[in-house]
């Protein structure tokens, strides 16, 4: 903790730094002018004491040369003046200065003052810091809130998708039919409702081998992601060999249209599936349910119509789209 | 020649010789800035006693400092003279003791 003085007497400086000193004060740097004391200000400088009248530059000037730097803004600087009018003190506290004593000054006085100055400069360094210490956890706190965020997501993204297949979970299927069941429900619309099967999977599966059999759900689940293109479609993995397709605004003409597709680009994939009876190529059987072409439905008995379709189409033969009708 | 006896605070008994001298300095300079009529540096020089005269306790100090302030900013010769004289007079004079 080190004092400043600027002073251009050399028997002010000396009185004052031995005042200083004898008070404790071991510090004490001590400068003929601005100029030099210039030289001598560092972040180790608590208090400047500063004569008003000196050579080439004043203590008035000296006080905003202070002020300038923005690294000395909070640093107290008392003016040490034997002028006493009132325009020179008004200019001081202009520039800056936060206090005066008046030459010849109370030794008394002149302690009481430079205390006073340097408890506030002690206060406000302790406020900065805590300060830069709140700003510094804000920051902390808010880079751990994203890093929170993004897991988050990630576990969301997790507990709704199907490991094995990649596309949304049986979990997810139940989240967006309900959200979507609502939205139809009050806006009066449509929704269709594919229910999807691989034909004699497990034939598949007894054949080929188990491994073989997620490959193709793999497959078979990427195929069928393809097909609808509106942001509200949904594609889920119902269970097992069973994919459901939830289309919002779709009416049993336009889900007929989607599950053709789906039932053609199957066949396409031209997986081999010997043991299959329908083909000697995988296919799929698909059910639709719509509403309102059926309607005084609930969401379970969407599914359950759509599961009936599907039923159909498989004792039919199989590799066929059939659509729940409405008595 | 009468004594003027000025009380010190011990505290700063150290300061005092160097203070003396310094005074006899000034005396030296006060009559070369009058002799060269640089009456600016008498004001300065006038101004600084002024400040720490009474500071070290030599009140008598300030009052010549104050004086010789004043006849410097109006350029008055004879009072300035007299002020350097009465400065000299009084460091013959004083007499120091510290309590």
């Amino acid at each position: 903790m080190t004092i400043l003085i600027i002073d251009d007497s050399k028997s002010d400086r000396d009185l004052l730094e031995l005042i200083l000193n004898k008070s404790g004060y071991d510090n004490v740097v001590t400068a003929a002018s601005v100029g030099e004391g210039m030289v001598h200000l560092t972040n180790d400088i608590q208090l400047v004491l500063m004569d008003v009248m000196m050579p080439d530059v004043d203590g008035i000037t000296g006080c905003a040369m202070i002020r300038e730097q923005k690294l000395y803004f909070d640093l107290p600087i008392i003016i040490v003046t034997s002028n006493k009018d009132i325009s020179t003190l008004e200019l001081a506290f202009e520039t800056g200065a936060n206090d005066y004593i008046t030459k010849p000054f109370n030794k008394l006085e002149l302690l009481a003052r430079v205390r006073v100055a340097l408890n506030l400069k002690s206060e406000i360094d302790k406020r900065k810091k805590r300060e830069q210490e709140l700003e510094c956890l804000t920051v902390q706190l808010s880079e751990l809130t994203e890093e929170l965020k993004e897991k988050n997501q990630i576990l969301q993204k997790l507990s709704t998708m199907d490991s094995l297949t990649d596309i949304a979970n049986r979990r997810k299927f139940d989240e967006v039919l309900e959200q979507t069941w609502k939205r139809v429900q009050r806006n009066k619309g449509t929704i269709s409702l594919i229910m999807l099967d691989i034909d004699n999977f497990k034939a598949y599966n007894d054949n080929y081998g188990h491994q073989q059999g997620d490959i193709v759900l793999k497959q078979v689940a990427q195929a069928i992601k393809e097909i609808p293109k509106r942001v509200d479609d949904l594609v889920a993995r119902y269970g097992g060999e069973e994919f459901a397709i939830i289309l919002p605004d779709t009416t049993v003409e336009g889900a007929i249209a989607i599950a053709t597709l789906i039932q053609e680009r199957i066949q396409q994939l031209q997986i081999k599936h010997e043991y299959s009876g329908v083909k000697d190529v995988l296919t799929v059987s698909l059910g639709i349910c719509s509403f309102p072409s059926c309607h005084n439905l609930t969401s379970k008995q969407l599914i359950e119509r759509a599961d009936i379709a599907l039923y159909e189409a498989k004792k039919s033969g199989g590799n066929d789209v059939y659509v729940f009708e409405c008595s | 020649m009468s004594k003027i006896v000025v009380k010190i605070d011990p505290d700063i008994k150290e300061l005092i010789p160097g203070f003396l001298i310094n005074r006899y300095e000034d005396i030296k300079l006060l009559n070369i800035y009058l002799e060269k009529r640089d009456f600016e540096s008498i004001v300065r020089l006038g101004h600084s006693m002024k400040g720490f005269g009474a500071g070290y306790g030599f009140d008598d100090i300030s009052l010549i400092g104050g004086k010789l302030e004043d006849a410097a900013k109006n350029e008055i010769i004879k009072e300035i003279s007299y002020q350097i004289d009465a400065l000299k007079k009084y460091m013959e004079q004083v007499e120091i003791t510290y309590e």
